[in-house]
């Protein structure tokens, strides 16, 4: 293969390739929420909500995109605080319902705001200058500070409210605090995803932030498992690049999308990353081949 | 028992043999749940380094009054007091990080998915600072506290022969040794204070002897434990002052001799008839 063979599959390949790696983003967002143990299903509408923020400033301002993206965050985190203390009052479904319903909100004012979202036409034109490099760099930070979070005491304090939230608060884990922490993270990332999407896309439509994108998320994050955070990038990574590879089967997609979804609840509700990622994981599986020679 | 006063006298009568300012002391503490009073104005004071012993038949109240002093529950009325600030309102994980007090419960809790020592290490979370961006930016404090967590959580494990199972995965491990992480999870952060919620609830008479073992072992002029028991006799060995929680109330409180002895608490026991034989 020569360079200029590379050069034109990533030529080709480039808009799958940063979808891809923008899914990631959400993906690893969704993962702080449920690794303290929040139900959360906002993520598809702070997505959206950065993406117009930051498309509409671009459109009307000129101003780079990262200014458009930054104060897309911005906005998320502030409808995020005002959700976020009446959604963490519910536990389990009742929370995921909530947050479900809000991603339909979102996606309903932006079909209905017309003037300022231009309605189901989306908002076209938004400058296409976030390039893959930049999304690997902005993947690589967030992958690294969610590995050593998990790896603290505030990963730890996830995983203990996850379990049993009785217990933390006895052994001095605030627990609201917390949960808050981990919402807002998602949604900052949510959001910061969105704002990257605009102008990666050129363009923001209601359509692209429905219900069958927040199913995709889900199987994104549920494909990796939740162990660890290389888990729902890998997931994200696998699925985007999905309709690529398998693409006599396009049409099908979103049916072997929930397809996937009910099989990894069922069959592998771990997760394809295993939780101590590493030689050690290597290891074991090695001993466990040999282990099953022997036996035969 | 016609006369209904409220339980005053008893908490008095052991303030006196007492004689010091009591470490832990609960003030005519009422619970209610609906129409029904869990705890009835409930007087109680332990002092320091003391082992109280808290008895009592099934639905006495003895796990909501736990609930209540952790903070898990807020008391309908009363006080509570840990040296002598009153900590009533503070929600659980203050009392548990500023009030210095640990507990178990009695359906072990541990964290599932966690091996010993990270259950232990997270046991350890009220002692560290560690935010965001320390957490980010793993800056040398960070890094020096969880050094000290791992140094805490490993010498806890090793007081309490758990070593060999560190890294074994918590919730799988025997009903025993789980009590001893559960125990282990509580004391890491070197509590003042320690609640065990029928520390030997479904065990084995030998489980259960080592259990009392180690709380003989705990024992520390540092360290008031209240422990809640069904066994009787486990709990007269095992503590310097007894209460006897019957429908919510106490009903007696004092050295373990004098409750033994004591007509009100072998009829909540045995049945009225008894209290003469």
């Amino acid at each position: 293969m020569s360079f200029d063979d590379l050069y034109f599959f990533f030529v080709i390949y480039e808009h799958t390739i940063a979808t891809a790696l923008i899914n990631a983003i959400v993906a690893l967002g969704v993962y702080v929420s449920f690794r303290a143990g929040i139900f959360n299903m906002s993520a598809i509408g702070f997505m959206a909500l950065g993406a117009y923020t930051s498309g509409i400033i671009a459109l009307d301002f000129g101003t780079p995109a990262v200014v458009g993206v930054v104060v897309g965050i911005l906005v998320a985190l502030v409808v995020g605080i005002a959700l976020v203390f009446p959604v963490l009052r519910l536990r389990g479904h009742y929370l995921a319902i909530a947050t479900l319903s809000f991603g339909a909100i979102v996606q309903a004012l932006a079909l209905n705001l017309d003037f300022l979202t231009n309605g189901p036409g989306g908002l076209v034109g938004v400058p296409a200058t976030v390039r893959v490099w930049h999304l690997l760099i902005v993947l690589a930070l967030l992958l690294y500070g969610a590995w050593v979070v998990q790896r603290s005491r505030i990963g730890r304090a996830w995983d203990a409210i996850r379990t049993d939230m009785a217990a933390s608060r006895s052994i001095g884990i605030n627990v609201e605090h917390y949960r808050l922490a981990a919402f807002l993270i998602s949604t900052a990332m949510s959001a910061l995803a969105g704002g990257l999407w605009a102008h990666v896309n050129r363009v923001v439509v209601p359509f692209e932030f429905g219900f069958g994108q927040l199913t995709v998320v889900l199987v994104n994050t549920l494909l990796g498992g939740l162990a660890n955070p290389v888990g729902p990038v890998l997931g994200a990574l696998i699925v985007s690049t999905m309709p690529d590879w398998l693409q006599q089967f396009d049409r099908f997609r979103e049916i072997i999308i929930g397809l996937l979804l009910v099989v990894i609840v069922i069959y592998l509700p771990n997760g394809l990353v295993p939780r101590s990622f590493g030689l050690g994981f290597l290891r074991r599986r090695r001993s466990g081949i040999a282990g099953s020679t022997n036996a035969r | 028992m016609l006369d209904k006063k409220p339980d005053l006298a008893p908490a008095a009568e052991t303030a006196v043999f007492l004689g010091t300012m009591p470490a832990l002391e609960l003030r005519a503490v009422s619970k209610q749940f609906g129409g029904l009073k869990a705890l009835n104005s409930v007087s109680l004071q332990v002092a320091k380094g003391q082992v109280l012993g808290l008895i009592g038949p099934n639905g006495a109240g003895k796990t909501t009054l736990l609930n209540v002093v952790s903070g898990l529950l807020r008391p309908s009325s009363g006080e509570i007091l840990i040296d002598g600030i009153d900590v009533t309102t503070w929600p659980a994980h203050r009392i548990a990080a500023e009030g210095g007090l640990s507990r178990t419960f009695q359906n072990i809790r541990m964290f599932a998915g966690m091996t010993v020592i990270e259950n232990v290490l997270t046991g350890f979370h009220a002692r560290m600072s560690t935010g965001l961006v320390s957490a980010v930016f793993r800056t040398p404090g960070e890094r020096k506290q969880e050094r000290q967590a791992r140094k805490a959580a490993e010498q806890v494990l090793e007081r309490l022969g758990l070593s060999e199972v560190a890294d074994r995965e918590a919730n799988k491990l025997s009903y025993g040794l789980q009590r001893r992480v559960e125990i282990a999870r509580a004391l890491v952060s070197g509590p003042r204070f320690l609640l065990l919620d029928e520390p030997t609830a479904g065990m084995t008479p030998r489980e259960t002897n080592e259990i009392m073992e180690l709380i003989h072992q705990l024992r520390s002029s540092e360290l008031t434990l209240v422990v809640i028991e069904h066994k009787a006799g486990f709990i007269m060995r095992i503590s310097d002052q007894v209460a006897v929680l019957n429908f919510g109330s106490v009903i007696a409180d004092g050295l373990p001799e004098a409750v033994r002895a004591d007509p009100k608490v072998i009829e909540a026991y045995l049945g009225a008839g008894h209290a003469h034989t």
